[in-house]
C-alpha cells in the first residue's frame, strides 16, 4: 500500500498540471473541473495495480482522463464546454500560420470557441489531445483507432472549423 | 512526496489519500463480508446436510445435493461478477473501455442464464419430499382433468377448507393443489422480479448502453 502510495503521489507531482489542463478543456466551471480532477485521480489510483508499463505513463494518464470525462458528462455530454483561449498551447496546430493572430482578435475567438463546442464529444476529445501535443500516434493509442484514422478524422475537424471560420468559403 | 504535498496538488482536498485508501477498502469488505456469509451458511447447512443424509433415503441424498448446487452455482455467479466489475480499467483505450461498457450493460448476459438453474436447483432441494413426490407422481398417473384441479384451487383459496391439509400428515391427505399452488406462486415471483428487474435496467442501465453506443458508433464512423 505504501508503495502504491508512492507511486500514486509521483504521478500526482508529475503530471497534476497535465490533468487539470485536460479537465479545463471539458468545463467553464470551476467547481465542475475541480470534481473532474478528482474524478481522474481516484480512477488513477484504482488502476494503478493493472499499469504494467506497456503503455508510456503519459498515454496511460490521458487514456484515464479522457475516459474519465466521456463519464463525468454523463448524460449531458452534448452540452459539454470545451475551453479555449488565446493562451491555449499548441493552439497553432489547428491553424496555419498567422491565422493564430487573427484568432486573437475576440470575435474570431469567440467564433472559434462556439464551433468547438458544435462538435462531438469524441471531436472534442480528439482536438483536446492534439492540443495537448499528443502525436497521432499517440492519440491513436488513447482512443483505440488505427493512427490513419485519427490523421483522417483530425484533418476532417480542421477542415470543418477552417471553412466555418472562413465563412464557408473554404471547403 | 509527503501526504502534505499531494493535499496542495489536489486542491488542498484535505485527507485525498484516505478517502482512496477507503475506495480499496470498501471492495475488499465487500467480497469479506460475502466470504463469511458463504462459510456461515456452510456453517448452519453442514449438521443439516448430516442430519438429513443420516435420515437415508434417496430423497435426503438428492435433496442435499440439490440444495448445495444451488447455493454454489449462485456464488459461482455472484463471484464471477464482482470479479468482472473489479476488473472495470479506465486505463484502457476509449474504444475498448466503451464496448466493454455496452457489452456490461446489455439487458441479458449468458451468465444470468446460470442464475435460472440455480434458482431451480433450491426450489427442487427445499421443496422436494416423499409427499410431494408422490403426490405428483399420483397426480401424472391419475385420470383427473385439470379442471377438478381448477376447482379444487378455488375451494383452497377461497373456502380455506383445504388449508388444514398443508399438515397432512399422510400422502393420501396431501392434496396435489399445494404443489401447484407453490410452483404457481414461485414462477410469479419470478415473472415479477424479472419484470422488475427489466424495468430496472430501462430506466437505470439502457441510457448509458444507449450513450456508449452512440460514442462508438462515433468512433468507429
Amino acid at each position: 500500500m505504501v508503495n502504491k502510495e508512492n507511486k500514486f503521489n509521483d504521478i500526482v507531482t508529475d503530471n497534476g498540471e497535465r490533468i487539470r489542463r485536460i479537465c479545463s478543456y471539458y468545463s467553464p466551471n470551476h467547481e465542475d473541473r475541480k470534481d473532474m480532477y478528482q474524478d481522474i485521480l481516484v480512477n488513477i489510483w484504482k488502476s494503478l495495480d493493472s499499469f504494467r508499463g506497456d503503455a508510456s505513463i503519459n498515454t496511460w494518464i490521458y487514456r484515464i482522463a479522457v475516459n474519465t470525462s466521456l463519464g463525468f458528462t454523463g448524460k449531458a455530454f452534448k452540452q459539454m464546454q470545451m475551453i479555449v483561449d488565446v493562451d491555449t498551447e499548441n493552439l497553432s496546430l489547428l491553424f496555419d500560420e498567422g491565422t493564430k493572430e487573427k484568432l486573437e482578435q475576440e470575435a474570431q475567438l469567440n467564433q472559434l470557441q462556439i464551433e468547438l463546442n458544435q462538435m462531438s464529444v469524441i471531436d472534442k476529445s480528439l482536438m483536446s489531445l492534439m492540443l495537448e501535443g499528443l502525436s497521432m500516434r499517440e492519440i491513436a493509442d488513447v482512443i483505440g483507432i488505427t493512427e490513419p484514422n485519427v490523421k483522417v478524422k483530425i484533418h476532417r475537424i480542421k477542415e470543418q472549423l477552417k471553412s466555418k471560420l472562413s465563412g464557408g468559403k473554404h471547403e | 512526496m509527503n501526504n502534505s504535498k499531494i493535499s496542495q496538488d489536489t486542491n488542498g482536498m484535505g485527507s485525498f489519500i484516505d478517502k482512496l485508501k477507503r475506495e480499496d477498502n470498501n471492495l475488499q469488505k465487500i467480497f469479506k463480508i460475502l466470504k463469511i456469509t458463504y462459510i456461515v451458511l456452510l456453517i448452519i447447512y453442514i449438521p443439516i446436510f448430516y442430519f438429513e443424509i443420516e435420515k437415508g433415503g434417496l430423497f435426503q441424498v438428492v435433496k442435499v445435493v440439490f440444495i448445495a448446487l444451488g447455493f454454489s452455482t449462485f456464488l459461482f455467479v455472484f463471484a464471477y461478477a464482482q470479479k468482472k466489475i473489479k476488473k472495470i480499467s479506465y486505463a484502457e483505450p476509449t474504444l475498448i473501455l466503451l464496448k466493454k461498457t455496452e457489452k456490461r450493460y446489455r439487458p441479458f448476459h449468458l451468465l444470468d442464464l446460470a442464475s435460472i438453474p440455480a434458482f431451480i436447483f433450491l426450489v427442487i432441494g427445499l421443496g422436494l419430499s416423499k409427499k410431494t413426490f408422490l403426490a405428483t407422481k399420483e397426480f401424472f398417473s391419475s385420470d383427473l382433468n385439470l379442471c377438478a384441479y381448477l376447482i379444487e384451487a378455488r375451494q383452497f383459496l377461497f373456502s380455506g377448507e383445504h388449508w388444514f391439509k398443508m399438515l397432512a400428515k399422510t400422502v393420501n391427505e396431501f392434496p396435489m393443489i399445494i404443489v401447484f399452488m407453490v410452483t404457481g406462486m414461485l414462477i410469479f415471483i419470478f415473472v415479477i422480479s424479472f419484470l422488475a428487474g427489466y424495468l430496472l435496467w430501462v430506466s437505470k442501465y439502457k441510457p448509458i448502453r444507449d450513450n456508449a453506443l452512440e460514442l462508438i458508433k462515433e468512433i468507429e464512423n
